[in-house]
């Protein structure tokens, strides 16, 4: 018994299909289903050829790049891509890299030379620098940072050579699934009672108190780059956050919590959203399942 | 023998099934949000939960552990068998390192598995759940294992034996790799006599397809929810 249902060419979705071409697209698949019998097509992720055609090695949907058809879970760990924003956790310092946990297959390497050391982009990168490598990053801490590239077997470089990247102080940390990121624009988002929301793609959300002065992100890095990178941005300590602060950080990290347990899409809209509809419950009874997705249902309606 | 009738002269067994009926056989996946991948399959009153962490860091691998709770069984046991155990994990590794390609993992993967009520087909409680959890976590697979136990008695094979059939009778349990019935695995403890075998082996292969059927609804259940619910909220 198959609930597969084969789109026809006629269906106005799919009219660049030929009548041909037996595929099924954003039909759902699951292991060892035939997707298609034809050989013009070849095979992408999540598929594997037998004597019987392709067939699908993963539960998910059936999606097709001019010839090439592939099926993309709808669960899996966050796959990284070059140019994104993430949030990650040094594992061990190593011979001039550091390892980081990024919530993917592998952990990804951030080098020595892929970050700003203190005193300017153009000082060179000496053997004490080498030494002093645990003075910078050690293990256990947080930092956002860009993916520089990913290279065969999943081995991710990840760089943090700009101001906007860097160690994260005075806030929490909050891990969802990274599907429900939606990719935007920027990653740095101003929340209400001066909370400052961190999205990295591989979800993994920073929530801090926001800093005195707002960070360079709409300067020119360059130019402020030699002034502004002290030692402090490599520093431990948190800062003073006042009582409310740390409340509304901790209403904000629940409601990200709701929206994730209800699979609903992680933006700032959805999350102010969610903030505005948790104002009615104690912040003590956010974390009731029933609670939780009453929020995300009245996020959902009025984002 | 026990006190039980193992089978009656109207064709019933102990617990009221035909000879060639599978016991109730239902399960869920994605129990646990937090996790990678996770399922729960119920046969009968035995009663299976699995849980599966990665891929993760480190070198392509898949390990199995599995936890048989003391309140598992009627008596409560302190200690099973760590032996029997071990060789149940070590054929569970075999038999889905040849199902998902596990030279091409991208990292290690956990598989935990934990036994929380036995009433007999431990052994294909455990492969369909752990089949269920790897596929809930998005682990390439070449199709569902799917295992399934059958016995004889006298001359009639019996399909998916109960405890009280298993300690009674001989049994083989067979896991099948989807609908071309590749045996992939065959565990057999005691004896069985030669010429008996094929009928019995039909008979466990028959239920791998009725388990793969229940299994296969439950997957395209599940996905469908979730790609309706992504949809619903736009992502």
């Amino acid at each position: 018994m198959s609930l597969l249902v084969t789109r026809k060419s006629n269906n106005l979705n799919s009219l660049e299909i030929n009548d041909s071409d037996d595929y099924k697209n954003n039909a759902v698949v699951t292991p060892g289903e035939v997707v298609t019998e034809e050989v013009t097509w070849m095979k992408g992720h999540g598929t594997f050829t037998d004597s019987r055609g392709i067939k699908a090695s993963l539960a998910g949907t059936v999606t097709r790049v001019n010839k090439l058809i592939s099926v993309r879970p709808l669960k899996g760990r966050y796959q990284p891509e070059v140019g994104d924003h993430v949030i990650g956790r040094v594992l061990e310092v190593g011979l001039k890299r550091w390892k980081i946990e990024i919530g993917a297959a592998q952990a990804g390497t951030l080098m020595l030379g892929s970050i700003n050391l203190p005193g300017g982009i153009l000082r060179r990168k000496s053997e004490s620098d080498e030494i002093q490598m645990r003075e910078l990053l050690k293990e256990g801490d947080l930092f956002n940072a860009e993916v520089q590239g990913v290279f065969g077997h999943g081995t991710v470089h990840l760089h943090t050579r700009s101001l906007k990247y860097g160690k994260l102080r005075n806030g929490f940390l909050v891990v969802v699934p990274s599907q429900l990121i939606v990719r935007s624009r920027s990653y740095s988002h101003i929340l209400q009672s001066g909370v400052n929301m961190l999205v990295g793609i591989n979800g993994m959300i920073w929530l801090s108190k926001q800093t005195e002065e707002p960070s360079a992100v709409d300067t020119p890095a360059i130019t402020r780059l030699e002034e502004e990178t002290q030692w402090s941005i490599y520093s431990d300590e948190n800062e003073f956050i006042p009582p409310i602060t740390r409340s509304s950080i901790a209403r904000y990290a629940c409601c990200i919590k709701a929206l994730a347990a209800f699979e609903a899409p992680i933006s700032d809209s959805t999350v102010n959203a969610a903030y505005e509809a948790s104002l009615q419950y104690q912040s003590e009874t956010l974390m009731n399942p029933e609670i939780q997705n009453n929020i995300a249902i009245m996020a959902l309606k009025s984002s | 023998m026990s006190r039980i009738e193992i089978f009656n002269s109207e064709g019933f067994r102990h617990d009221g099934r035909r000879f060639d009926e599978l016991r109730n056989f239902t399960c869920t996946i994605g129990d646990h949000p937090n996790l990678d991948g996770s399922s729960s399959v119920k046969l009968g009153a035995t009663k299976v939960s699995c849980m599966v962490v990665g891929p993760y860091n480190g070198p392509p691998r898949l390990n199995f552990s599995i936890d048989v709770t003391p309140f598992s069984t009627f008596e409560r046991q302190a200690r099973k068998n760590e032996k029997r155990l071990q060789e149940l994990q070590s054929l569970l590794v075999t038999s889905f390192t040849s199902a998902c390609a596990t030279a091409e993992l991208p990292g290690t993967i956990d598989v935990r598995i934990q036994v929380l009520a036995q009433d007999g087909g431990l052994v294909s409680a455990c492969t369909n759940a752990a089949t269920l959890a790897l596929i809930d976590a998005g682990i390439p697979m070449k199709d569902y294992i799917c295992a399934c136990s059958a016995g004889i008695y006298d001359t009639t094979p019996f399909l998916d034996l109960s405890n009280a059939e298993e300690t009674d009778l001989s049994f083989l349990t067979i896991g099948a790799l989807g609908n071309d019935s590749d045996v992939l695995m065959l565990l057999l403890e005691n004896k069985i006599p030669a010429d008996h075998l094929p009928v019995v082996m039909d008979m466990a292969l028959s239920g791998t397809q009725l388990v793969r059927q229940v299994m296969d609804d439950t997957v395209r259940y599940y996905t469908q929810q979730r790609l309706a619910k992504r949809k619903l909220t736009g992502l």
